[in-house]
């Protein structure tokens, strides 16, 4: 089964490329595997002198998930399957990561998230995402 | 200072970058030490845990200042805010420290309070060596500091991940202050004044590049050993 990777931050561009991208699931022969990716930046400065492991990941954990819930529900509505994750580093490098360690056939994104200006062509996410990426990526605009 | 010099001015934009760099994580410390608390007492613990960031600048800034006009203590004001600068730069260290979770709003306090102490420190070496003395100036600081750790942190902090540069910025500028100190000390002022009026601009330029590069140098040098990927959410395929 081909397995495809969709990243999202918390952000509306995020969403509308999910929502736009529902439709096309008819284009795949067999229904496709999807999952979304969420990543957190980790903590800056002194955060972890001072604060337990455990208490951050869950801190990570739960920002992750305000994050997705927007797009999760979208999913849920259009009555597709999908799993979820979230892992703690810089975007665009633990997006590359993901989807190769777990081998994705297929990342999906928009052309910004919630860092981009609009007006550019893309976010510095995506751009570099598709720089990265020995995955194919499909920009959905 | 005067107000309407550009030294004060200049003064006043060091103040607010400053509280804006140094000041977003002490607010995250605060909140993630009391989520483990109920409720109400989690209100209580943020409100004493922002009072004591705030009162611990106040008593420490006017330490930091009458200790700065004695010998050679600006050098080494200088030297710790060249080292904060590059230390601003690196990648954040996760996973080395194991600490307590605490539960109860007594051990939340005593963790704040530590935290508190040692970021409050940063901050106040920063504002007095950019206040250049003037008290007002210093009060300035002290309360444009109160609303960013109260309310600004997570913007602060998001922006800082989204624009890196800003970070950059923000070094450069505590090695400006930091090289404006170390010209301005009991021991240095007379002669630099005299004998060497460039090192006046010199100094906080060069300390400035010299922290930017350092810190980027040392950055790009941490072997880039990638940590395994961690997923923090267990989700098995729903059936």
């Amino acid at each position: 089964m081909l397995k495809i990777l969709l990243p999202v931050d918390g952000s509306d561009n995020a969403r509308k490329a999910v929502a736009d991208f529902i439709p096309l699931l008819n284009w795949y022969a067999e229904k496709p595997e999807l999952h979304l990716l969420n990543v957190q930046y980790p903590l800056r400065g002194n955060v972890a002198l001072f604060i337990n492991q455990a208490d951050i990941k869950q801190y990570h954990q739960e920002e992750g998930l305000k994050e997705l819930q927007g797009t999760r529900a979208l999913l849920d509505q259009a009555g597709v399957a999908y799993q979820y994750h979230i892992v703690v580093g810089d975007p665009a490098e633990m997006i590359v990561r993901f989807a190769s360690e777990k081998q994705f056939n297929q990342i999906v994104m928009g052309p910004r998230g919630a860092g981009g200006i609009q007006g550019l062509l893309l976010g510095s996410v995506t751009s570099k995402v598709m720089q990265l990426a020995s995955t194919p990526v499909l920009l959905i605009k | 200072m005067a107000f309407d010099s550009p030294q004060f001015w200049i003064a006043v934009l060091q103040i607010i970058a400053i509280d804006i760099v140094l000041g977003g994580d002490n607010a995250v410390v605060i909140a993630l030490a009391c989520r483990r608390l109920p409720e109400q007492q989690r209100k209580l613990g943020i409100f004493w845990g922002v009072f004591g960031a705030i009162a611990l600048r106040v008593v420490m800034i006017f330490f930091a200042l009458s200790l700065l006009t004695m010998p050679y203590l600006k050098i080494i004001g200088a030297a710790l805010l060249v080292w904060i600068g590059i230390k601003l730069l690196q990648p954040e260290a996760e996973g080395a420290h194991e600490i307590d979770a605490s539960t109860t709003l007594i051990g939340a306090i005593k963790t704040i309070i530590v935290a508190d102490a040692v970021m409050s420190l940063d901050n106040v070496i920063a504002i007095a060596g950019a206040a250049k003395d003037d008290i007002g100036l210093v009060i300035f600081g002290l309360i444009v500091s109160v609303p960013i750790i109260v309310w600004g942190s997570q913007m602060v902090l998001k922006v800082m991940d989204r624009y890196p540069v800003t970070i950059a910025i923000g070094a450069g500028l505590l090695g400006w202050i930091a090289g404006d100190m170390a010209v301005t000390d009991v021991v240095t002022k007379d002669w630099v004044s005299t004998q060497a009026k460039y090192l006046q601009w010199v100094a906080p330029v060069s300390v400035a590049l010299l922290v930017i590069a350092a810190g980027k140098m040392l950055a790009a040098r941490k072997p880039a050993k990638p940590a395994p990927l961690e997923d923090l959410v267990d989700d098995k395929p729903k059936q």
